[in-house]
């Protein structure tokens, strides 16, 4: 099975974590980059990204009381060859439709089987906060 | 879902004895030994449940079961005065193979049918609202459903990976997730594997194609050889392999040594399809080196589609 990510894995979404948006709905939307990510390139085909940690307000404060950092620190996330491919799609202007079909050109994937790798990796990339999904006119 | 769009393509999907023509935009979302449902854009369109011939005493112990079960359905009927004569009218198109019992239920329409020839029970669920618009495209689907016997070599066609394996083998296992397609069969003592991996290019990471069958199928690199016979389907070059397992300290334990005794010799192909980027692979597991007649018919009819 792909990773996509090479650190931390996809976490498979229970039922109860559907959202509100059908399926259908869901995939006419535009992925949009959290302005924050920065992103490095470690190959020709490989990316990592790199953003901060969001604190719980609490523990920021309490760690500003202590004399600790208050910048939060950065997290990695290695995306392998695929991710990244993933990841350097959403330009803000493609829907998770257009970035399956590009995979499907790219790598001649069943489309059902590019559809199920592209949405599971476009939630966990908003779970992690790293994009938001914007809907489209029709539905927004 | 709506069967009614003409213009979309079809494709057969064939499953452990049962095969159909379905539109291209259903797509299978469970699949089982014997049941499959298919949905379109996420909404159930079509459940089948089938039970083999092999179990042939108990289909009608299941049937009579699937009718108890099926009354618990809300709003679950099976009086002709309740069928929409235009559902029992599509049904019809299954009656030259099939006794049918048709019913209906809140959420849909379904039929009891019971294939006279090879005694197999298949519960068919259609969520679809059977109205004169979709009557044509349902009856379609209805008339492609068929249902190989037992002595009829397996048909397989799911996602873009099509096989044929023999009328003996029955399949064990199976796992459908991208990237990675695998459907095992038990075949007398034996155990074949047919894998297919995706995209090709990912999955070998630049790394040499016998490299990549050494680590991941742990076949020594010397018994991998090119093979210079007429490559499967897609492939201009495949690879294949026999190779004798080495009984270990574990295998010295009885328990043990009876089952691992099974599979010491490992036989296989492997090729990539280059036009779909697909990397397949076939394995045989069993006691004894086999002649590769097996092998190769196995691999002749491996596809992607």
């Amino acid at each position: 099975m792909w990773k996509l990510f090479k650190k931390g894995g996809m976490e498979e979404a229970t039922v109860s974590e559907r959202p509100e948006l059908t399926r259908r709905e869901a995939m006419k939307c535009v992925p949009v980059r959290n302005e924050a990510v920065r992103e490095v390139e470690l190959s020709e085909t490989c990316v990592r990204l790199e953003y901060p940690i969001r604190f719980k307000p609490w523990f920021a404060r309490l760690a500003g009381a202590l004399g600790g950092d208050a910048a939060p620190p950065d997290k990695k996330l290695e995306l392998d060859e695929m991710g990244s491919f993933c990841w350097k799609q959403i330009n803000g202007n493609r829907t998770v439709n257009d970035i399956v079909s590009a995979f499907v050109d790219c790598y001649k994937l069943h489309p059902e089987e590019a559809r199920n790798s592209v949405s599971a990796f476009v939630r966990d990339l908003g779970k992690r906060g790293l994009i938001a999904l914007r809907p489209p006119d029709d539905i927004a | 879902m709506d069967p009614s769009q003409s213009d979309t393509p079809r494709s057969s999907v064939a499953w452990n004895g049962v095969s159909l023509m379905l539109p291209d935009n259903w797509q299978p979302v469970a699949i089982e030994r014997q049941y499959l449902l298919f949905a379109s854009d996420d909404v159930p369109a079509l459940e089948l449940k089938w039970y083999a011939p092999a179990e042939t005493e108990q289909v009608k112990d299941a049937a009579a079961q699937l009718e108890e079960r099926l009354e618990n359905l809300e709003s679950f009927s099976r009086k002709d005065s309740e069928v929409p004569l235009l559902w029992r009218e599509l049904l019809e198109v299954l009656s030259g193979a099939f006794d049918v019992t048709p019913f209906v239920y809140a959420s849909g329409s379904g039929a009891i049918c019971m294939h006279r020839e090879y005694g197999m029970a298949m519960l068919l669920q259609i969520a679809t609202p059977v109205t004169e618009d979709t009557a044509p495209h349902i009856k379609e689907i209805l008339a492609s459903i068929r249902y190989d016997g037992p002595e009829e070599s397996g048909r397989y066609r799911m996602y873009d990976l099509a096989c044929k394996v023999p009328a003996e083998a029955s399949l064990v296992r199976h796992v459908f997730r991208p990237g990675h397609f695998s459907l095992e069969f038990s075949l007398g003592d034996d155990v074949v594997r047919i894998e297919r991996f995706s995209p090709a290019n990912v999955v070998l990471q630049g790394s040499p194609f016998r490299a990549w069958i050494q680590q991941n199928l742990g076949i020594p690199l010397d018994a991998i050889r090119k093979d210079k016979s007429a490559p499967p389907s897609g492939a201009y070059k495949w690879y294949k392999w026999v190779a004798t397992r080495e009984p270990g300290l574990m295998d010295k334990l009885p328990f043990i040594r009876k089952f691992r005794e099974r599979h010491l010799c490992a036989a296989g192909a492997a090729w990539i399809d280059e036009d779909h980027n697909k990397l397949v692979t076939v394995c045989i597991d069993s006691a004894e080196a086999q002649d590769e007649a097996l092998l190769n018919e196995l691999s002749r009819h491996v596809e992607i589609v």
